[in-house]
């Protein structure tokens, strides 16, 4: 009996995420966006609802929750038409990307207008649509009436969009859009309104999984995130385009969540284990070609084509010339105060870190979202080798970097059989993997708790770290621009750019896969090592996904994601400048809202990020001053 | 030609490389042995004496008792006693983004308290500034980033009132106790481990605080013989797990399950599944060790039927009073710092609700903005017996013996123990209100 009812509790949480996932797969299948940010659309429908509820006790909360549902309908429309429809044909990391800026704009916006409002969020509880101290008894579990709602709109609401794409005009209109977009428009579908109305839709079904599950818990920008990670696994059974899938994944999570919490130790504790390993399984398993047709299955293919056509050649410079840049960096750190020496330190490390998601995505496009985890292994095994093992930093550092490469070739080999857009969301599993596993353990990651790693004496102080850290990153540049340029480097362009003309001219796919994630562990390695270095002492959370990775993305991203310069561009700007403008005692969420519409911006202008601008300002230059000589010439 | 240009390169950093090793390191080294022989006088207040701020001036602009007395914060001296050097005081807190709303009323409450102290004086003719910078809860890199600014670039004297950074100062740490700078947490700091702390002074341990008080509070006060446990999964509650589960067994309690949540969305989605697995496994008494989980597993029991004794730290929570309601009436409660004198009828805590209500308009009353404030009682009680100086303040906190506060419980320091407070109340709920029905706990910090 208490097995259906951890069934009963499982199905509430699981309508909430397949409501989510209908969302996604609606907004993947109109505009090939993986919407990131599609949960922080339903929570600001909640916090509308909690306003105007808060506002006008007289409102009915059924109106309250019609308005709300409105607002996350035009949200999901001004996302696309604003955001996303002037990045519609740039690659599909450019979009991701977008979403990430877009769901941090949301939140930061979110915090700045609710808080304005006398509202802070974090200590007030949403308002329940039905009584949630009350409910029906099922198999001697007594349900609130609130998640009774929960399970009956959010199944309702996703198998009615289910039906709606699978059985309705419209939906064989979205189908067509899907699967070649350019045969739709030939056609005469009016594609715009096509995708107008799906996000629409997925706001609206955002909107209403949130009103409806936020008062089980406290209401604040952030209250949907880990619903989002659970919501887009659920959307990868089907490939992110089988709605039924979607529904499926969603709900089975939701009850397999559920009944691991309720299984008998130690598999109850394993439970932080078992989601991401079933996660990969599926991934591997390929499930979803169960659910996608065949040619849907090409259409996505089609879109997962990393980089569109007129993008520039990414600017990798000479190895001498990194080799030059190196030294003339070693120098300027001389004269800095300690802490400055420091803080050019760590941004020399986060430009490493983004050069090993420029090798990975920029050039060979598989989109990994766990680089810090690489770092965090990198780290770890500083702290063994050097603390445990008494190995001197000279030997620490290579090996910590040439150990984290078969330590993430699980990664590798994962990769090898899944697609880009799979392997993102893959990653973010391994990712919780890697945090509930290995970095949990005593003998490499000291049970979670700290760690400490000493500098050796010779590099104790802040400059002649500063000096080797750059010496060392220095020539790791000059190596990999060099490698960029040769045959192999060009090899790695060819996987990336067309896979089926590089097998037919001898390029092995699954050879340089692996060499580009083992070149980009091994940075990765080599980073969290020398970071353990410079903190001195550490645990893993400074390794989370959160944290690390998605900063060294966003690097990466927003400096020029396929040349070696932008890493260094975005490490700088991320690092350098918010020591430069930081203020004591500014208090709020603008620098949220900021870097979120930065990145949206940055990503929508130039999908080469600020490097490709200034190539963009070199070339035009050039072609005014070209001008000038023919004119001067005639 | 390109040969000659890369030898070049490569001789100039091993030039810049052999400079800066020659320099050697530039932090200086800090000997707590010395600094806890320098000075030994017992510093005991008679009670409500400590953390009192100086009388309000002529002016009427003070406290609330007389006037607005609502004035901007600076380093300048805007009360009795002259201009003089401002003394620095930096805190690292979040106040960015999602988490702002655990750091800004920490920092605002501090701010309070400062500018009240200026308007009256300050320390010593000193008035105090505060810098203040952001960091994430979760941030070492950015956090150490943070403290080394304080210290190095705006030469701040102590660090007050960081104990929302528990992850981050496990990087900070070890660099503030190598330049020998004071750390004063108001609130529980997690700091099991002694040999982090020469400078780190906390008034209650998490801990320890939660492994000796819980399993007592429910011999006393419950018939449980048999408790689940449920506790957000962050090292200011799992490190107080073994000494818990030590000391449950003391008591003749048997640990029937053990739910860890993993963040707030299993808070949110998970809390009756974790309730019916708790009945499941037999218990007849539930421990939550973090508010949330407590108040979202008291409104899942509830609906569960699920009606068992529960225990847990959730004093002075807005989230409580306004989120559970009359479903967590006879909830046993404790707070999170040894600061549960909610009622305590002093000049101390009267000062406190005056300054909040003048300067923090709309502030909450709450655990944190209380540890605040007695992070700043503390700090200035301290500065006005040694002025700026380092290795006296550090020595004059480690000889601090039953400093009642007034709004805390007594604090004793000593050079081994760090961990100042030892008593609590005991409160629960009626109709959402918070009432005390027992005083002055002891949840003993010697070994039992």
């Amino acid at each position: 009996m208490i097995w259906v009812q951890y069934g009963i509790f499982g199905l509430g949480v699981g309508a909430v995420f397949a409501l989510l996932a209908a969302g996604i797969v609606l907004t993947y299948r109109a505009s090939g966006v993986l919407n990131f940010a599609h949960a922080s659309t339903g929570v600001a429908a909640a916090f509308v609802n909690f306003e105007l509820l808060e506002r006008f006790p007289w409102m009915p909360v059924a109106v309250a929750l019609l308005i709300s549902v409105a607002f996350g309908a035009l949200l999901g429309v001004a996302s696309h038409r604003f955001v996303f429809a002037p990045v519609a044909n740039s690659s599909q990391i450019v979009k991701l990307l977008v979403s990430f800026g877009l769901s941090g704009a949301i939140q930061g916006a979110l915090g700045v207008v609710f808080s304005s409002l006398g509202n802070p969020g974090g200590a007030v509880r949403g308002h329940t649509l039905l009584p949630i101290e009350r409910g029906i008894t099922l198999a001697g579990a007594s349900v609130p009436y609130q998640r009774v709602a929960v399970i009956l709109v959010g199944l309702g609401v996703a198998l009615g969009l289910a039906l709606l794409v699978q059985r309705t005009e419209f939906g064989i209109q979205l189908r067509a859009l899907a699967q070649n977009p350019v045969a739709a428009r030939l056609a005469g579908l009016d594609t715009r309104r096509i995708e107008a109305i799906t996000w629409a839709l997925a706001g609206a079904s955002a909107a209403v999984a949130a009103v409806l599950i936020v008062p089980f818990g406290p209401l604040n920008p952030l209250a949907l995130n880990g619903f989002q990670l659970k919501a887009l696994a659920a959307a990868l059974l089907g490939g992110f385009v089988s709605l039924p899938a979607a529904l499926l994944g969603g709900i089975g999570l939701g009850v397999l969540q559920e009944l691991l919490l309720g299984a008998p130790a130690p598999l109850n504790g394993l439970r932080g284990v078992i989601a991401p390993t079933a996660v990969l399984v599926l991934l591997l398993l390929r499930v979803e070609r169960f659910f996608v047709t065949e040619q849907e299955a090409r259409a996505v293919q089609g879109d997962e084509r990393l980089f569109n056509a007129g993008v520039r050649r990414p600017l990798l410079g000479s190895g001498k010339a990194w080799l030059l840049g190196a030294a003339v960096a070693a120098l300027a750190v001389l004269p800095m105060s300690g802490f400055w020496a420091f803080v050019s330190t760590r941004a020399v490390l986060i430009a490493l870190l983004g050069l090993s998601v420029t090798v990975l995505t920029g050039w060979t496009g598989q989109v990994s979202l766990m680089p810090g985890t690489f770092a965090g292994v990198g780290a770890c095994l500083a702290w063994v080798l050097d603390t445990k093992l008494g190995f001197d930093f000279v030997l620490v550092v290579p090996l910590a970097a040439l150990a984290a490469v078969p330590a993430c070739a699980v990664v590798g080999l994962a990769a090898l059989r899944l697609r880009p857009l799979y392997l993102a969301v893959g990653t973010v599993a391994l990712a919780g993997f890697f945090d509930e596993t290995l970095f949990r353990q005593a003998w490499f990651a000291n049970s979670g708790k700290q760690m400490l790693v000493d500098r050796p004496d010779y590099i104790g102080g802040d400059h002649a770290f500063a000096v080797a850290v750059i010496a060392i990153v220095g020539g790791v540049f000059a190596f990999t621009a060099t490698f960029g340029r040769s045959r192999t480097g060009r090899a790695l362009s060819m996987v990336r750019d067309n896979p089926t003309a590089g097998e037919a001219s001898g390029v092995n796919q699954l050879k340089y896969r692996l060499l580009a994630f083992s070149l980009s562990a091994a940075y990765g390695g080599l980073m969290g090592a020398l970071l353990a270095y410079l903190l001195g002492a550490f645990t893993t959370a400074t390794f989370s996904l959160l944290i690390l990775s998605l900063t060294a993305f966003s690097v990466a991203a927003v400096g020029g994601i396929r040349s070696p310069l932008g890493a260094i561009v975005g490490a700088f700007l991320f690092v350098e400048a918010t020591e430069l403008f930081r203020t004591s005692g500014a208090i709020s969420d603008w620098t949220t809202l900021l870097v979120g519409v930065g990145l949206v911006l940055v990503m929508s202008y130039s999908p080469d990020g600020l490097v490709g601008v200034g190539q963009k300002t070199v070339g035009r230059l050039r072609r005014t001053n070209a001008e000038v000589e023919l004119v001067d010439v005639g | 030609m390109h040969s000659t240009r890369s030898k070049g390169a490569a001789v100039v950093m091993l030039c810049a490389l052999i400079v800066a090793a020659c320099g050697g390191r530039d932090i200086v080294a800090f000997d707590t042995a010395t600094v806890r022989g320098a000075l030994r006088t017992v510093v005991t207040a008679p009670p409500q004496e400590g953390g009192l701020l100086p009388p309000a001036p002529a002016d009427g602009t003070s406290d609330g008792s007389g006037g607005s007395g609502i004035r901007p914060s600076g380093g300048k001296l805007d009360g009795a006693g002259g201009a003089r050097e401002p003394i620095r005081l930096g805190t690292i807190l979040p106040l960015q983004g999602g988490e702002r709303d655990l750091g800004e009323p920490v920092l605002r409450t501090t701010q309070a308290f400062i500018d009240e102290l200026n308007l009256r004086g300050g320390v010593r003719g000193h008035p105090l500034e505060l810098i203040a910078y952001s960091a994430c809860i979760l941030c070492q890199s950015e956090a150490l980033t943070a403290a080394r600014r304080l210290v190095e670039e705006d030469k701040v004297f102590a660090f007050v009132n960081t104990y929302l950074m528990v992850v981050p100062f496990q990087s900070v740490l070890p660099y503030l106790v190598d330049k020998g700078v004071p750390v004063i947490q108001g609130g529980s700091f997690d700091q099991t481990d002694d040999a982090l702390s020469p400078v780190n002074f906390a008034t209650a341990p998490s801990g320890l605080f939660f492994g000796r008080l819980i399993p007592e509070t429910l011999k006393r006060h419950t018939s449980s013989r048999a408790v689940g446990i449920t506790y957000l999964d962050v090292p200011s509650e799992t490190s107080g797990l073994p000494i818990l589960r030590k000391e449950l067994a003391r008591v003749g309690i048997r640990v029937a399950a053990e739910e860890r949540v993993q963040a707030a969305e299993d808070a949110v989605t998970n809390m009756d599944a974790v309730m019916t697995r708790m009945r499941a496994a037999g218990a007849d008494g539930i421990i939550a060790l973090d508010p949330a989980v407590l108040i979202f597993g008291r409104l899942a029991a509830r609906r569960q039927g699920f009606n068992v004794p529960m225990v847990g730290p959730a004093a002075w929570s807005t989230l409580v009073e306004d989120g559970c309601g009359a479903t967590c009436d006879d909830l046993i409660v404790t707070d999170t710092a040894g600061l549960s004198y909610i009622d305590r009828d002093s000049p101390q805590m009267h000062q406190f609700l005056d300054v909040m209500a003048n300067r923090y308009p709309g502030g909450q009353l709450t655990g944190h903005t209380l540890a605040a404030w007695v992070g700043m009682q503390l700090t200035t009680h301290v500065l006005n017996q040694t002025g700026p100086d380092r290795r006296q303040f550090l020595a004059a906190m480690e000889a601090i013996r039953n400093l009642d506060l007034g709004t805390t419980s007594p604090l004793t320091f000593t050079p081994d123990r760090h961990l100042g407070g030892s008593r609590t109340t005991l409160l629960k709920l009626k109709g959402g209100k918070y009432y005390a029905f027992e005083r002055s706990v002891d949840y003993g910090l010697a070994e039992p």
